[in-house]
């Protein structure tokens, strides 16, 4: 994972896109404390993001459904994990959707 | 008092959040701008001179904005720059170092905001909120912050029960997938030398009652009750969402005091404040979250949040020069 602070704007909090990454732990030797608490999280449904666009006219976020595009904001309250990018490019979405924070 | 002026809106396009407040402000009639900062400098444009103030525009697709226009800015959750795919990395570095600095130099220098991106940056470090709150009055857990092996163990040794939580909520992307860390209790006896490797966050636990969320919009407090139905939820109801309930709430007066004169201090219009209410029924201050989520709140009690900041982003500021 590669949180690029530094490529923020401007000093807020550290949206961070996840670079995927598969590097596995380190040694005992080295891994923090704290991330022996690391876990799944749990419950949060995910979206399938090649069913949700952008109503660049209402400027809003909208979802297929039944053939329609509709309103995405009372089909999600937030509380949703985001595994693909929406339009196909670059890395996977952070967990920045979820209701947590 | 009213305005006709723009709403800046800076978040990504997949916001359900940003999106309940967008449609409140298109019910209302109110000119809308949202953009992503990550759309900089290949789809979003910025062109800005300084006169009295800075003029000028952001532009994207065949929309546009005058700087001038601009009202309120709600810094939602904007993304990184992206730059064209050719570039080498050195000067993508550079190029985005330049693009915060002017972008965000320019966004900065808005004067309305909900809330001031500087402001959230600050609100965030959690011993900033921690020191503020327990200055105001609020009762705050015992807390540690140390990457001292021996002082971990010996706070956690010296309380009945510990928790650790972190700092930010980063979270872990290895071995192909993602990982969160919520509060988790602490045994002192497992407290070793990897404490040392970072900074860790040890507090007391608190006995709970139940839970309530605050969150603020200016001038104007909504309450959640939270109660947790398992034992995974009542550690951090933030890791098992399916077993949480929630109804409305009435915040004690001398609370309220505190979590405004909180905001006042930390120089935000919005926050949402989590707290702890003992078997003894006292309010413990956990946490501030000067960006947080709300829309699934106003979903499950029926809070008006949105129309709150609606309201917000509308409202004209009284500002010093």
């Amino acid at each position: 994972m590669q949180l690029l602070r530094e490529n923020q704007l401007p000093l807020g909090r550290p949206f961070g896109e996840i670079e995927p990454c598969s590097e596995g732990p380190s040694s005992r030797e080295t891994r923090p404390f704290g991330l022996s608490c690391a876990t799944k999280p749990a419950g949060i449904p995910t979206a399938d993001l090649s069913m949700v666009g952008y109503d660049s006219e209402r400027q809003v976020g909208v979802v297929q459904e039944g053939g329609e595009w509709v309103s995405l904001a009372k089909h999600s309250t937030g509380q949703t994990k985001t595994t693909t990018h929406p339009d196909g490019k670059g890395s996977n979405d952070s967990d920045t959707d979820q209701t947590e924070d | 008092m009213s305005c006709e002026r723009c709403v800046l809106v800076l978040t990504h396009q997949f916001d359900p959040t940003a999106d309940y407040v967008v449609e409140e402000l298109n019910r209302r009639g109110v000119p809308v701008f949202r953009c992503n900062p990550g759309d900089f400098p290949q789809a979003l444009n910025l062109t800005a001179t300084l006169g009295e103030g800075w003029t000028g525009s952001l532009r994207l697709g065949d929309r546009e904005v005058r700087l001038e226009d601009i009202g309120c800015g709600y810094y939602r959750r904007p993304t990184v720059f992206e730059f064209p795919p050719g570039m080498s990395e050195p000067e993508r570095k550079w190029a985005a170092s330049e693009a915060r600095m002017g972008v965000g130099g320019i966004v900065s220098a808005l004067r309305q905001w909900l809330n001031h991106p500087a402001a959230i940056s600050r609100a965030e470090y959690k011993p900033v909120q921690l020191s503020v709150a327990s200055a105001l009055g609020l009762r705050v857990p015992r807390t540690l912050i140390t990457n001292n092996p021996s002082y971990a163990a010996e706070f956690a040794a010296s309380l009945p029960r510990v928790v650790y939580k972190p700092l930010s909520s980063t979270p872990l992307a290895e071995e192909d997938s993602v990982a969160m860390i919520y509060t988790t209790p602490v045994d002192a006896r497992l407290i070793d030398s990897s404490v040392a490797h970072t900074a860790h966050l040890f507090q007391e636990w608190v006995p709970k009652e139940y839970e309530v969320r605050v969150t603020v919009v200016d001038d104007r407090l909504f309450a959640a009750r939270i109660d947790a139905k398992s034992a995974t939820a009542l550690v951090d109801w933030r890791s098992d969402y399916e077993n949480v309930t929630y109804m409305l709430w009435e915040v004690p007066t001398t609370v309220k005091l505190s979590v405004m004169s909180l905001l006042d201090r930390l120089q935000l219009r919005f926050g949402t404040l989590d707290f702890v209410v003992t078997p003894a029924n006292e309010w413990v201050f956990l946490e501030i979250n000067p960006n947080g989520q709300w829309a699934w709140i106003e979903e499950e009690v029926g809070l008006p949040i949105a129309a709150a900041i609606a309201d917000a982003l509308e409202r004209e500021q009284e500002l010093d020069d």
